[in-house]
């Protein structure tokens, strides 16, 4: 009797064991992938890691492969990679997708339901809008891997630079699944993209030969994409809804004299009362450089250029919520959602309308706190002589 | 009386080794007999021929008076005499069945010398010798209080070796001393060979592998255990003492911890418990994250590891375990082989173990480092049968992960844990003080509290629970 229980339960073990055992030599790491859709036909590039290369310094392996495949549906693009690789591609390590411009014009949802519906892929990846075709294929120096490179590069841009965000698959669903919010996501392109651009040539000089550069986020509608936002645009936007850690502003301090302001933290908090959108804005900054004359150390000084600067930032931010209200009337702000949450009163009274009207004509009240906590190493004005 | 004589030497086939010395005093004729391989000769003639050269009135009591001898033993049937004999004993038969026992034994001991398996940087250097008595001395050099009870027994149908089990009266628990005495009684074996037999004679050896006597080859272990109420076992012919019943926090705790500060202690029992996690799971753990939850590990190591894997034709579990066994067998022949070779087999480690296997293409690197710092976690422990114990473990983990992945880890895990927590000895649960919760001894688990505030003994091992300890810091 104990026997047979004791095989019983060992059936259990047998039954289930093994059956997801994959030995690294037999796994493909799949790292990045680029969708494309060219004449209603999917066309995916999977970037998959060479584990020889790395190993060797004095290899001309590539450090990725990419594997190409087609097809009407994103899963038969994925395996018709199946029939050129000898690996099981292994998903779960996806850290960047690419999404074309060319899809993401028409519509996402197709991509979202793929990457949501199976299991064996995390969602923690980043996605971004490609504005070139094969850009995970162009080599990169440094990080050699160009996924990595390109999510290093995302990081570090959000934290000094604040024109990208970081934007993860399931951020991306729920700024889609949310009928009150839109999408917006960054955005990436290559410069002089030639035929030497995915072989590791591009790499061999100093001055790499094609490289990708992020750029401006990319704004959608009804998960359809409308445009790319600037520069500037982009940083407004990361200002209002906290994505920014750090950032610069460029103030014009003399005529044709410019000051350096180093963003060291920003918190902002959108709020809404009466129909009325209200915006917060507390930044901490460091002064980083100044061509004007300006001494410091005055506390009255110091008072009038934080005012300044303030009310710089202030119109800045309202022109950019202005042009995107007006030229895109896209809700990326959320300002809907949040009347939603706060204001349901509101909300049911405004939300038919919202685009047609309200959204344009919302009156936005946006606070704006400068707080110069250090001035550098340099006391006083570099131009100021005794 | 040559009834007597020519019984001893049918017993004994004529050995020439037993002397039988025929001496006439008066009228009266006696026997002295020894054996001379384990007696000396010149204590003999200084003391035993040269004392009965001058009796002239041979009747026992004047044999008794005149001899200067100061153990001396008065026997009266032929089992005692052949003990004695046995023992180095001098035997002169006087009658029938009146002899006296004369104590003439050589000296075939060693003498006391540093530890060979405990080995602290600071703390008392001597250790227990084959000699019985010398190691009662040991500890009784150190435990002046008539309280030190020894409870001798005589064990071993053809080795009839002396046992003693050591106690102290106001600590130890009765009912502890009644059982050990009780299990100690009923062993019933040809020869006590080590302390090892009777240990696994009075343990259950089958039902957990981790070891619940400790073994002890230095007094100063012996006594701090005997001071907490544990009793300790000695034999004749073995230098280690058994400590009973002991816990798993037993095996952490080292002779130098009593000699270092408290939060440094802390400091140092936590690394021994992570060596503990480390050299239970490290291959298991590496095995099901690299066949099985490759998710887990970062991007960039996963690329690392799969580059180092990529010449590997074997499994990663195959690898572990080929890596694995052939520690076990270097460590073995370690044991093994005398000191002078020992340098020939370590460069032959090093080299096939490490460099070669790795070329071969037979490992990779990143299994060499998994298996070291698996191994040299194992070796921070001073008790083998531990780091035995922990290598069963160890192996079940690698099997668990080869078969279920992290899942099997966790199995293996909940099934070790059962199993130790659900076994006790000599009324100890394994885990004390962990499982059940003992503060007594919690303050001197993971965590150590200075001294001056570990003043309870355990109330599983002692109902004198307060322990007397006063002093303080000196202030100004």
């Amino acid at each position: 009797m104990k026997i047979k229980k004791i095989i019983l339960l060992f059936t259990i073990f047998i039954l289930t064991g093994c059956y997801d055992n994959k030995e690294l030599n037999d796994i493909a790491i799949l790292t990045a992938t680029e969708i494309n859709k060219i004449n209603n036909n999917f066309i995916i590039n999977a970037q998959v890691v060479n584990p020889q290369a790395p190993d060797k310094s004095s290899n001309i392996e590539a450090p990725f492969i990419i594997y190409t495949g087609t097809g009407k549906t994103i899963q038969e693009a994925y395996r018709q990679i199946k029939l050129s690789s000898s690996r099981y591609l292994y998903p779960e390590h996806l850290q960047i997708v690419i999404i074309n411009e060319n899809i993401a014009k028409e519509d996402i949802t197709q991509i979202l339901d793929f990457y949501l519906r199976d299991p064996s892929i995390r969602t923690e990846f980043n996605v971004l809008i490609g504005k070139d075709e094969n850009i995970i294929s162009t080599t990169t120096p440094i990080d050699q891997i160009s996924s990595s490179s390109i999510l290093k590069t995302l990081e570090t841009n959000n934290r000094f630079q604040g024109v990208t965000n970081l934007t993860t698959l399931n951020e991306l669903t729920i700024m889609s699944l949310n009928p009150n919010t839109e999408i917006i996501l960054p955005s990436i392109k290559i410069d002089n993209i030639n035929d030497e651009s995915d072989t590791t040539q591009n790499t061999d000089s100093t001055k790499v030969n094609s490289m990708y550069k992020l750029s401006g986020l990319a704004i959608f509608k009804n998960n359809k994409l409308l445009d790319y936002l600037t520069d500037n645009e982009s940083i407004s936007y990361n200002i209002i809804k906290n994505h920014i850690s750090s950032s610069i502003i460029t103030y014009e301090c003399e005529k044709d004299k410019y000051l350096s302001a180093e963003i060291i933290s920003s918190k902002s908090k959108i709020t809404t009362k009466n129909q009325k959108i209200n915006i917060d804005i507390n930044i901490k900054a460091t002064i980083n450089e100044s061509a004007c004359n300006l001494n410091l150390n005055h506390n009255n000084n110091l008072k009038l250029l934080e005012n300044n600067l303030s009310t710089y930032l202030k119109n800045n931010i309202s022109k950019d919520i202005n042009t995107i209200r007006n030229k895109y009337n896209s809700d990326v702000f959320g300002f809907l959602d949040e009347i939603y949450k706060h204001d349901y009163k509101t909300y049911l009274k405004v939300k038919d309308n919202w685009y047609n009207e309200t959204y344009k004509t919302i009156p936005i009240n946006i606070n704006t706190k400068i707080n110069i906590i250090s001035k550098g190493n340099i006391m006083e004005g570099n131009n100021e002589k005794n | 009386m040559n009834n007597v004589i020519n019984k001893l030497k049918k017993d004994t086939n004529n050995d020439d080794n037993i002397v039988y010395r025929k001496k006439k005093i008066l009228y009266k004729e006696i026997y002295i007999i020894y054996n001379q391989t384990i007696t000396s000769s010149s204590d003999i003639s200084n003391f035993i021929i040269r004392s009965l050269n001058n009796i002239y009135i041979p009747t026992i009591k004047n044999i008794k008076n005149k001899i200067n001898n100061f153990k001396y033993k008065e026997l009266n049937n032929y089992n005692d005499l052949t003990y004695y004999l046995n023992s180095g004993f001098t035997i002169i038969i006087y009658s029938q069945n009146k002899y006296i026992a004369l104590e003439t034994r050589k000296d075939l001991s060693r003498g006391i010398t540093t530890p060979t398996t405990e080995n602290t940087p600071r703390g008392a250097l001597d250790s227990f010798t084959e000699n019985i008595e010398n190691n009662i001395g040991l500890i009784k050099r150190r435990i002046k209080s008539n309280d030190l009870w020894i409870k001798n027994y005589r064990m071993g149908k053809y080795t009839d070796t002396s046992v003693s089990l050591l106690y102290i009266k106001s600590i130890a628990k009765e009912k502890l001393v009644n059982d050990v005495d009780k299990l100690l009684k009923k062993i019933n074996i040809d020869g006590i060979i080590a302390t090892g037999t009777i240990r696994n004679l009075i343990e259950k050896e089958n039902k957990n592998n981790f070891p619940n006597v400790m073994t002890a080859e230095k007094p100063y272990t012996a006594i701090k255990y005997l001071l907490q109420g544990n009793v300790v076992i000695l034999a004749d012919n073995d230098p280690f003492a058994l400590i009973m019943p002991t816990t798993i926090n037993d095996y952490f705790i080292s002779e130098e911890d009593d000699f270092a500060k408290s939060i440094n202690v802390s400091l140092t029992r936590i690394i021994r418990y992570i060596t503990f996690a480390i050299t239970l799971l490290t291959p298991g753990v590496y095995i099901a994250m690299t066949t099985y939850n490759q998710e887990i590990i970062p991007t960039e190591l996963l690329i690392g590891i799969a580059a180092q894997r990529e010449n590997v034709p074997f499994s990663t579990f195959v690898e572990a375990l080929l890596m694995m066994v052939s520690f076990e067998i270097l460590r073995e022949s370690d044991l093994k082989i005398p000191s002078f070779a020992s340098s020939a087999i370590s460069i032959v480690g090093a080299l096939i173990l490490g460099e070669a296997a790795v070329s071969a293409g037979i490992v990779s690197p990143i299994m060499i480092i998994v298996i070291a710092i698996t191994s040299i976690s194992a070796l921070t422990f001073v008790e083998p049968e531990f780091i035995n114990a922990m290598r069963l473990y160890r192996f079940l983990f690698m099997i668990g992960g080869a078969l279920f992945g992290i899942h099997g880890i966790l199995l293996v895990f909940i099934f070790m844990i059962i199993n130790l927590s659900s076994y006790d000895f000599l009324g100890m649960p394994y885990l004390t003080p962990f499982a059940p919760p003992i503060t007594a001894n919690l303050k001197d688990s993971i965590i150590k509290t200075p001294t001056i505030n570990l003043n309870k003994r355990n109330h599983m091992l002692t109902d004198n629970i307060t322990k007397n300890k006063s002093g303080g810091p000196y202030e100004d």
